[in-house]
């Protein structure tokens, strides 16, 4: 009933020797190729070639140049970040970004440092913001213009007056204080 | 032939006709000088803070220089920011002997802006603070003039 079309599995199936013979010493006949033809299709490949050769090159080029434009702008970004002190402006924009700058009245509160502290008399009011040279509770022109004329004396200046962090108190800390004054 | 540069000179003829259209539509822009005086009375005038501000935004700030005086003939603070806005705060100090300081009314800055339109705007000043030579606070009122352009 399970009739098929395929040989019985017991069955084997006999070549003639020669034909045995004759595969199996295919793989070991070598095959003489004159060296003109095999210089010849080599030159052609090379020909064929050349140009994808070419053509894959621009690409590579700027997969290269897109990752080293990526390697740079992250170590610029790491140099930068390292460089920046937290609260010290980067020049004289500091007008325009300055991340320790108070961006309100009680921020200024909040930044007041432990050194102007320290300089206050111990029954004085505690100090409304680090920049409030004056110590009207406001932070303006004025306190720049007692900043200047303080520094116009012999008279030390409290080192907590070194409003852009430079290491010194100078003109650079009046204009400083100038330019909050100001800011939009 | 013929065809061709009548078409060309139909498309040159309506050209010109969009650019003009354009330029008639576009809002005339003119430019102000704000003259700010601050009166102190009769104190030496050493120290000011104060906010112009223009009632239209069409008002764009352009440039600030300085007073009058020679106390306060340099260019003012300010904050950069207000370049192309309509409100800013400017303030200057002198640290000179009382002597060398404007008493009275006097100029301390002008602003220039740039008007779009024909919007004739209102501008005022608001004295946030004005000092003499101690750095002592005193009375003094502000005010903004636009300068005849003739």
């Amino acid at each position: 009933m399970n009739k098929s079309h395929r040989p019985d599995e017991d069955e084997t199936i006999e070549a003639p020797q020669e034909l045995i013979d004759a595969l199996a010493d295919l793989h070991n006949e070598r095959i003489f190729v004159p060296p003109s033809i095999d210089e010849e299709i080599m030159a052609e490949a090379r020909r064929r070639l050349k140009p994808v050769e070419a053509e894959a090159r621009p690409s590579n080029i700027l997969a290269w140049s897109g990752w080293g434009v990526a390697i740079a702008a992250c170590a610029v970004l790491v140099f930068s970040l390292t460089l920046r002190e937290p609260g010290r402006p980067e020049s004289a924009e500091m007008a325009d970004a300055t991340p320790a700058e108070p961006a309100s009245e009680a921020e200024m509160v909040d930044a007041a440092p432990a050194v102007a502290k320290a300089d206050a008399p111990a029954d004085a009011p505690a100090a409304f913001a680090r920049e409030d040279v004056n110590g009207d509770r406001s932070v303006d022109i004025l306190d720049a213009f007692a900043l200047a004329r303080r520094l116009e004396q012999p008279e030390s200046v409290p080192a907590a007056w070194d409003f852009n962090n430079d290491g010194t108190i100078d003109r650079g800390d009046v204009d400083w204080i100038a330019r909050v004054s100001v800011k939009l | 032939m013929k065809k061709l540069i009548f078409t060309l000179l139909t498309g040159l003829l309506l050209a010109g006709t969009t650019s003009a259209q354009r330029a008639k539509e576009a809002p005339a822009v003119r430019f102000q000088a704000v003259d700010i005086y601050v009166d102190a009375n009769n104190q030496p005038l050493a120290a000011y803070q104060l906010e112009l501000k223009a009632d239209s935004d069409a008002v764009k700030i352009a440039g600030i220089e300085g007073g009058e005086h020679p106390a306060f003939r340099e260019a003012p603070y300010y904050d950069p920011r207000a370049m192309q806005h309509e409100r800013v705060v400017i303030a200057a100090f002198n640290t000179g002997a009382a002597d060398s300081l404007p008493a009275g009314r006097t100029r301390i800055a002008t602003v220039h802006v740039q008007i779009s339109g024909d919007a004739r705007p209102e501008f005022t000043v608001r004295l946030e603070t004005a000092a003499t030579v101690q750095g002592e606070k005193i009375p003094a009122t502000a005010a903004a003039r636009e300068r005849d352009n003739d």
